[in-house]
């Protein structure tokens, strides 16, 4: 049934106007491999100097762990990129929903970690079912908005639909107290259905209750409001909950053009928490300076970029709508890790991607790439 | 799309932001937080007599002291650290490494200490106990060498500071030249203040590079800036010279009971180098807050007494309901107020600060001027009828009865007024202003001691015929007593004014020289043929006139004396001077000696004035290899070495004293002699006083002065009562219960006669 509903929207995309017959291209887009590619072998370099003092038993433990996360990724991304991306819309909402029982399972069986129940145990490995959440919710949705019983968008039932399910995904994330997961899957469903032409008063109406919620909860926890207003004024308290900011700001500001040198931070020692971890861009920033922050920020641009290009470029809707979720997880998760470093946006908890030490977000977010590359293998241009 | 890229270039904003704009800000931050400072003191230069006799000096020692909170801190968070990991790696299945620092920070601290200080590990656990301080110190003066090694064991919580105490070897020596030192080594009075940029060079420090932990960063980016070292000044005090004048002026001032000090210069003439500049009573620098002269102390008394009578009458006054205006104002002083006001005029150096009337030693300017002008000669008739008419008012001569006929040298020689009264007539008062000027006595002479002044005079529209004349004897205007030292070396040493100076040179660390400070010519003011005229003329009112007290067999002194009554006239306050200078044909030395208020009946200047500068002069050219030029019988006739008689039975000593022509006065009513002064060895004139201190109470016996260290008061003045010895707190404020003796003098072991007092400092304990 499926298979011929997809032949036909391929048919009807053909005939609106493109000029070949899409084929499947041998290779996978070359500039989005290297600059995925760069992205991680530069991640790892920094994760190595920024792990430094953490791992002070054996500097080389966060790091070996992590080449070993990277190798587990590419060899991910190896077979995501060589599974025809349709195969995801056909599996899309079981693969959902079965995602949705393990998050609601998390804060039952999960592990606590900083506070918080994210993680479960897989046979000796920890897991953050949140981390594949974003990419099974971003294929859920690519799945509905290019189905035609669910994309238009004008009809508020629909709109509904989705929002139910970004709701009932949020919860779940407030039951695991992950409000990085909740910020970031949220803001990708809203990309997702603007993308796909949601009415602007929707969007309105959808970020009035996201904000709502999102205030409540502050109210309700307040430790959560202090944190998340202290990036106005961290100096205000230095050592309380201003520490993580302000050390934040002084690895950065220390940098000035060229930085320190690689491996130089000062701030690592003990003075940035999780330096390895949410903060490694402060540390990139120390260590190498304006020029190594805007590289690494041009790089991850270039990479949003023709990863946009991509999906625009793809053989049908859901491929365009699956590679430009994709493309967005990254974007989003950048733009806020890099916008807590720089005390621009409330500190969340947001991972860089390729660069912050942890396993399943490391091999997740591959993986989730290798599903773009797949789709640059369909692109309706050989040459984008 | 566009929105993801606008968000790039904002974060890419925001970069600039953070690290452009506010980067310095936040650099410095970073700084702050991530190093470990540590000064190194600069040593502080020594100042030096001009044959390199140490004046004052500083040590390198350094304080050490312990942080017992930061240690117990540190140490508690390094175990706490080291559990946690222990911990993970068990759990985790992992072999654990203990490579933590400072997890035994306390008996790494216990065992440097001991092993490099020698401190007892007993009482260096029970400060380490307090941990709720934040210092204790462990030991003072410690070697730098030593302190090093220390260092080297880079313990977090051993803490060092260098230490500031500067030391003067020679005691009350020259502190109004040198002023002191604060107790951070900051130059507070003096050369020690006026030359403290020189003299404290650079603090250097170590900046080294720590984790939030206070542990070390692997890279240990460390900087070290050497500190530099100050500046030696070296002056052209001679310290043999400048003893010898503190000698003589210390007997002049009990001699003659002088109320308000006495001052001397000793400079050459020639360059404008001043041999010696002494202020007496003086005060030790290493105890500058202390007031020990007994007249000083009785000036506390007085101004409390008198204060407080003012105070009284002017309540009597309110209450009575006829108020003088202010009469609400007027407070009465408390005793420390009143002391901390002696302590200021203890404290000056009256030879630069304070200004005088010079009275007659004004007339060899006079004289100078008048010769060189050419309104007078030697052989000039005059006649003193004991007073002089100036514009209806009658101006009186010292000599009431007149002089009679006398010639212009008479005048000199007789220090005649009217004489003086007729040749500043002569001169006019456009040309005594000339002179005035032209002998630097309107202007500060820049010299390196805080607070000069110069004087106050009648500028040439308020010089009317009255205030001409009286200006002509030195009298109803002010100078200092240096700038009348160098206005008279410019009568006598050729015409010309020269720039006194107290340093000779400046040298490094190294004692390489830096600077070598010249002789600088003001101006000349008379020429060559008026000065030859002058010395000639000085020579014979010593060797005839009205300086023959000053007179010394074996040497040519020229001088002049100078009798002024004080401002307000009618107190029967007087200042004695006297302004010598020797070899009168070609003087090397120009001496000033200023006897202010002389409450002992005589106040001539030159019968107590002379005598003190005849001395002075004679020892110093002998000290300057000048030899008399007699045989040894003559120098033993006139000249009486003084014999030491300290130790003696009062009596005997007396006697020996005047067996040798001289006199004894005895102060003090013990049965010994504990001290004496002038000094044995000091040569002085036959007839001159030797004065005797007994101790007070105590037949003589001698006792060990106990160790009082650590003690609290009540222990301490116990501990010296039951030696048979007093205690007088030193420094200010009566000591607190928490305060324990930090200090003593004379020391422990000392041997002195009993009832002796012991000088005690108290520090708070915390």
């Amino acid at each position: 049934m499926r298979g011929t509903r997809n032949k036909k929207t391929a048919e009807a995309k053909l005939l609106s106007g493109i000029v070949t017959r899409p084929k499947r291209n041998e290779r996978v887009d070359f500039m989005l491999f290297m600059l995925v590619f760069g992205l991680l072998c530069f991640g790892l370099v920094m994760l190595f100097s920024a792990s430094q003092n953490t791992s002070r038993e054996n500097i080389y433990s966060i790091i070996l762990r992590q080449l070993g996360f990277a190798a587990l990724g590419l060899a991910a991304m190896f077979v995501t990129s060589r599974i025809d991306y349709h195969f995801y819309k056909k599996i899309s909402a079981p693969l959902f929903w079965a995602t949705m029982v393990v998050m609601y399972v998390v804060p039952i069986i999960g592990f606590a970690s900083h506070g918080a129940t994210r993680q479960i145990s897989l046979g000796g490995i920890s897991f953050q079912p949140s981390e594949v959440c974003k990419f099974v919710l971003v294929i859920y949705f690519a799945s509905l908005l290019s189905s035609k019983r669910h994309s238009d968008l004008k009809n508020w039932r629909n709109v509904m639909r989705f929002a139910i399910i970004l709701g009932l995904v949020a919860l779940a994330c407030v039951l695991q107290s992950h409000l990085s997961a909740l910020v970031l899957i949220v803001a990708v469903g809203f990309v997702m259905l603007v993308a796909a032409g949601l009415p602007w008063g929707w969007l309105a109406g959808l970020g009035g209750v996201g904000a709502v919620g999102i205030g409540l909860l502050a109210f309700l926890e307040p430790y959560r409001l202090r944190r998340l207003l202290i990036f106005l004024d961290p100096f205000s308290d230095t050592r309380g909950d201003g520490w993580q900011i302000v050390n934040s700001l002084y690895a950065v500001g220390s940098g000035g053009l060229l930085g320190l040198g690689f491996g130089q931070s000062r701030q690592k020692y003990d003075y940035l928490p999780e330096a390895q971890n949410d903060y490694i861009y402060a540390i990139v920033c120390e260590e190498l300076g304006f020029v190594g922050g805007v590289i690494v920020l041009a790089l991850f641009a270039l990479l949003i970029f023709r990863g946009i290009q991509i999906s625009f470029a793809a053989k049908d809707n859901f491929g365009t709508l699956l590679g430009f979720g994709i493309v967005s997880i990254v974007a989003l998760q950048v733009i806020v890790n890099v916008g807590v470093v720089l005390s621009v946006l409330p500190s969340t908890g947001m991972q860089l991607p390729f660069f912050s030490s942890g396993g399943t977000s490391m091999i997740i977010m591959l993986a989730g790439l290798g599903i773009l590359m797949n789709i640059s293998r369909y692109s309706t241009q050989n040459k984008i | 799309m566009a929105a993801f890229m606008a968000c790039f270039v904002f974060l890419t904003g925001a970069l600039v932001w953070r690290q452009f704009v506010q980067g310095a800000e936040l650099k410095a931050g970073a700084r702050l937080l991530q190093t470990r400072n540590q000064k190194i003191a600069s040593k502080r230069g020594t100042i030096y007599d001009i044959n390199g006799e140490t004046l004052a000096s500083s040590s390198t020692a350094e304080r050490i002291y312990i942080n017992p909170k930061l240690i117990s801190e540190t140490e508690a968070k390094a175990r706490k650290d080291r559990d946690e990991a222990e911990a993970k790696a068990k759990s985790s299945g992992k072999t654990f490494i203990d490579n933590y620092e400072n997890t035994e920070l306390t008996e790494k601290v216990v065992e440097v200490l001991t092993t490099e200080l020698g401190v007892s590990e007993e009482w260096l656990r029970t400060q380490l106990a307090k941990t709720e301080r934040t210092s204790v110190e462990v030991k003072a003066n410690v070697e730098k060498s030593l302190a090093d090694k220390v260092r080297k064991a880079n313990l977090a919580g051993i803490e060092f500071v260098g230490d500031a105490k500067r030391s003067y070897p020679n005691g009350t020596l020259a502190a109004h030249i040198l002023g002191f030192t604060g107790k951070d080594g900051q130059g507070l009075e003096g050369l020690e203040n006026i030359l403290d940029d020189e003299l404290s060079g650079t603090a250097g420090r170590v900046q080294a590079a720590k984790s939030a932990g206070n542990g070390d960063m692997p890279y240990k980016n460390e900087t070290y800036e050497a500190a530099k070292d100050g500046n030696n000044v070296v002056l052209t005090i001679d310290i043999r010279i400048q003893k010898i004048v503190e000698n003589y002026l210390q007997i002049a001032y009990e001699e003659n009971k002088l109320n308000n000090g006495a001052a001397s210069i000793v400079m050459n003439p020639k360059t404008g180098e001043i041999l010696a500049m002494a202020c007496v009573p003086s005060y030790d620098p290493s105890n500058y807050s202390q007031i020990t002269d007994p007249t000083l102390l009785a000036q506390v008394d007085k101004l409390v007494a008198d204060s407080e009578a003012e105070y009284d009458a002017a309540r009597r006054r309110i209450e009575a309901g006829e108020p003088d205006p202010g009469d609400e104002n007027v407070k009465a002083l408390s005793y420390e107020e009143a002391y901390s006001q002696v302590l200021l005029k203890m404290r000056r150096n009256k030879a630069v600060v304070d200004s005088y009337e010079p009275g007659s030693t004004f007339k060899t300017v006079v004289a100078s001027a008048a010769l060189e002008e050419g309104v007078v000669s030697l052989d000039d008739q005059f006649y003193c009828t004991g007073s002089k008419v100036v514009a209806d008012t009658t101006i009186h001569c010292s000599n009431r009865d007149g002089h009679g006929a006398e010639t212009f040298v008479d005048g000199i020689k007789n220090s005649c007024n009217p004489v003086f009264m007729e040749v500043g007539a002569r001169l006019g008062a456009e040309k005594f202003d000339k002179y005035f000027k032209a002998f630097g006595l309107t202007e500060k002479t820049n010299f390196l001691i805080p607070g000069e002044t110069a004087g106050q005079h009648h500028s040439l529209e308020e010089l009317g015929p009255v205030e001409l004349a009286t200006s002509s004897f030195g009298q109803t205007f002010t100078v200092t007593p240096l700038q009348m030292v160098c206005a008279v070396s410019a009568v006598v040493n050729g015409g010309y004014l020269m720039e006194p100076h107290i340093v000779s040179r400046y040298t490094d660390s190294e004692g390489k020289t830096i600077e070598n400070v010249d002789p600088v010519i003001v101006r000349q003011v008379i020429s060559e043929e008026t000065s030859k005229t002058m010395r000639e003329v000085l020579e014979k009112v010593v060797s005839e006139g009205g300086g023959k007290s000053a007179y010394v067999q074996g040497y040519r002194i020229g001088g002049k004396t100078g009798t002024s009554e004080k401002h307000p006239t009618g107190r029967g306050l007087h200042v004695a001077s006297f302004v010598g200078f020797a070899p009168a044909d070609d003087p090397e030395i120009v001496c000033l000696v200023i006897l202010d208020e002389p409450t002992n009946g005589v106040y001539y200047g030159g019968t107590i004035a002379a005598p003190v500068a005849g001395s002075i002069i004679a020892d110093t050219l002998q000290c300057l290899g000048y030899e008399p030029q007699y045989s040894d019988e003559d120098e033993n006739a006139v000249r009486i070495v003084v014999p030491d008689v300290t130790g003696k039975d009062v009596e005997a000593a007396a006697e020996e004293i005047a067996d040798m022509g001289l006199r004894a006065s005895v102060n003090g009513s013990g049965a010994k002699v504990v001290r004496q002064v002038p000094a044995s060895g000091t040569r002085i004139h036959s007839d001159s006083l030797v004065i005797l201190y007994t101790d007070e109470e105590s037949g003589g016996e001698e006792t060990k002065v106990p160790s009082v260290t650590g003690k609290t008061y009540e222990q301490a003045a116990e501990a010296l009562k039951a030696a048979g010895l007093k205690l007088e707190v030193s420094g200010q404020g009566p000591p607190g219960d928490e305060s324990t003796a930090a200090g003593q003098s004379p020391m422990a072991g000392a041997v002195v006669s009993q009832g002796t007092t012991v000088y005690v400092t108290f520090e708070d304990d915390d």
